[in-house]
């Protein structure tokens, strides 16, 4: 049983492709990394995965429901966060778990949980604003959290957050991946970590699928060591200007108007 | 429709709301400020002894009216910009509910806030100016239900543009009912308006409920056609509207303006 199924994903933004036929099947309980130069169709990808970009070609199921028919249902089941996302200004933390919390469905309960879970326990009580960007990510996984989502969809998710935190972050994932058992999709430029917590990696560059297969497997594939190397390797192999609607942040930008 | 998720959509609006100051104040006294406005200019009005066609209070009427109009448009097209100034915008697309959900929840929110100002400010206009709802009678039950339809239509205008043209479209969440002020006769008749304004004010639900207030509160009858009118009108504003939002999500979809808001 696959938690992503996604067939044929293209995407193009003035007739120049973003996306050029991705398909990427991904089992329940994996943990897999989507990885890639800045600019090669990542976050366009996983916008296609969320149903929040339409596709111009190719199918996407989650969790068994096809988008965007089925799209409420899929995402009842999947939950997101991305290092660009940012938090509404003038709420108390809390209350902002307590809406996610109640827009998937989770008991209220679930808000300490988290919290506790993630050590931010003592900012439940301050206004989103009055937080460092290291905690609003932290904020931002306790959210993708609380539904305990059967799976998770990270963009770039510990970008801000100094090597400790990373680290516990890591850990807590790999923990609650063990006793959850939920699938994960994540992209990172912090290799050492992606090679850490995944099993699979996917490369794409210029929105095709380069490499697939375990970090070993694509390292030795590519002669490297480790995965950083293995990066490397394929972006200069690779190496283009950002495709059209993707900057160089990885974060997509405006075009098509 | 999950009704959970329409209330977790409200209760973020109440909950961001309840925490910032200068919202409530914009909230609240805002209103009671133009209240005193047009309560002052018509306590001026009276002890001039002016001659109008129609009773001095139709002034305090019309305002009490028209900001039932402002307030909601406003409360509902506040609830979808606060989404993309605070860059929230993905956390909800991302999330299960659906556009309609979150539509409903909007319109809970900007009406609920309505209805809190609008009662404050109509009971100052009583205190202070000795000008009740009652005088416009069970008609006001109608006069607000023709305004609250046209309110959300111009919100889901706003919202549309939004989608299409980004937070560089914001403004017109204020600008928008101003433009149909003038065209809606809120403070003087339509007879008053040239030919053509005239012929575009017989479009504007607005115009015929304003028609409407000033002749009930002149003491005749309620004008049914008039208001059948204005509700046949709202219907088709309404479905014109959320047509057009629902088209400009739907290009958001396509051509990835997502990005507009990240």
């Amino acid at each position: 049983m696959y938690a992503i199924e996604a067939t044929g994903l293209t995407k193009s933004f003035r007739g120049t492709r973003a996306v050029d036929g991705i398909d990427l099947l991904v089992e329940e309980g994996d943990l897999v990394a989507l990885l890639g130069p800045n600019g090669a169709g990542k976050t366009t990808t996983l916008m296609m995965l969320l149903g929040i970009t339409e596709p111009d070609a190719g199918q996407v199921r989650l969790l068994g429901h096809a988008l965007p028919e089925e799209r409420s249902k899929a995402l009842q089941g999947a939950n997101f966060t991305a290092s660009y996302i940012s938090l509404p200004e003038g709420m108390r933390v809390k209350h902002y778990l307590q809406v996610f919390a109640d827009l998937y469905g989770a008991p209220a309960s679930r808000v300490q949980e988290m919290a506790g879970l993630l050590g931010i326990t003592d900012l439940l009580g301050r206004l989103t604003h009055m937080v460092s960007s290291g905690q609003k990510t932290l904020i931002g996984l306790a959210k993708a959290l609380i539904s305990r989502p059967p799976l998770l969809i990270l963009d770039e998710p510990t970008a801000s957050l100094d090597p400790e935190v990373s680290a516990h972050i890591r850990r807590l994932l790999l923990d609650l991946q063990i006793e959850q058992g939920f699938t994960v999709l994540i992209t990172s430029h912090n290799m050492a970590e992606i090679e850490r917590l995944c099993r699979r990696v996917v490369f794409i560059a210029g929105g095709r699928i380069v490499a697939d297969g375990s970090p070993h497997a694509v390292g030795a594939k590519y002669g490297a060591d480790d995965l950083e190397s293995t990066f490397l390797s394929i972006a200069a192999e690779h190496r283009t200007r950002p495709a059209p609607g993707e900057a160089a942040s990885g974060v997509p930008t405006e075009v098509g108007r | 429709m999950n009704a959970g998720r329409v209330r977790a959509v409200f209760k973020r609006h109440l909950y961001m709301t309840l925490t910032s100051p200068p919202r409530i104040f914009d909230w609240l006294f805002w209103p009671a400020i133009d209240i005193m406005l047009w309560g002052f200019l018509t306590t001026f009005l009276r002890q001039q002894g002016a001659k109008l066609p129609v009773p001095i209070g139709f002034l305090l009427g019309g305002f009490l009216l028209w900001d039932m109009v402002f307030r909601s448009e406003n409360g509902i097209a506040l609830a979808f910009l606060d989404e993309t100034w605070s860059r929230n915008v993905l956390n909800i697309l991302a999330s299960p509910v659906t556009p309609t959900e979150y539509t409903a929840g909007a319109m809970l929110w900007g009406l609920s806030r309505m209805a809190v100002g609008w009662s404050i400010i109509a009971t100052q206009a009583w205190l202070v100016f000795s000008f009740a709802p009652s005088a416009y009678g069970p008609a006001l039950i109608l006069f607000a239900g023709a305004l609250l339809l046209f309110a959300v239509a111009l919100a889901m205008l706003v919202l549309g543009l939004v989608l299409r043209f980004g937070n560089g479209a914001t403004i017109l969440a204020w600008g928008a009912t101003a433009f149909f002020m003038p065209l809606s006769a809120v403070f003087y008749p339509v007879s008053v308006l040239p030919g053509w304004a005239r012929a575009i004010s017989g479009l504007l639900p607005t115009a015929q409920v304003f028609e409407s207030m000033r002749t009930v509160i002149g003491g005749g009858a309620i004008p049914w056609d008039r208001l059948a009118r204005a509700f046949a009108l709202d219907a088709a504003f309404l479905l014109g509207a959320f047509w057009f939002a629902r088209a400009m999500f739907a290009t958001l979809r396509r051509r990835g303006y997502i990005t507009r808001f990240m």
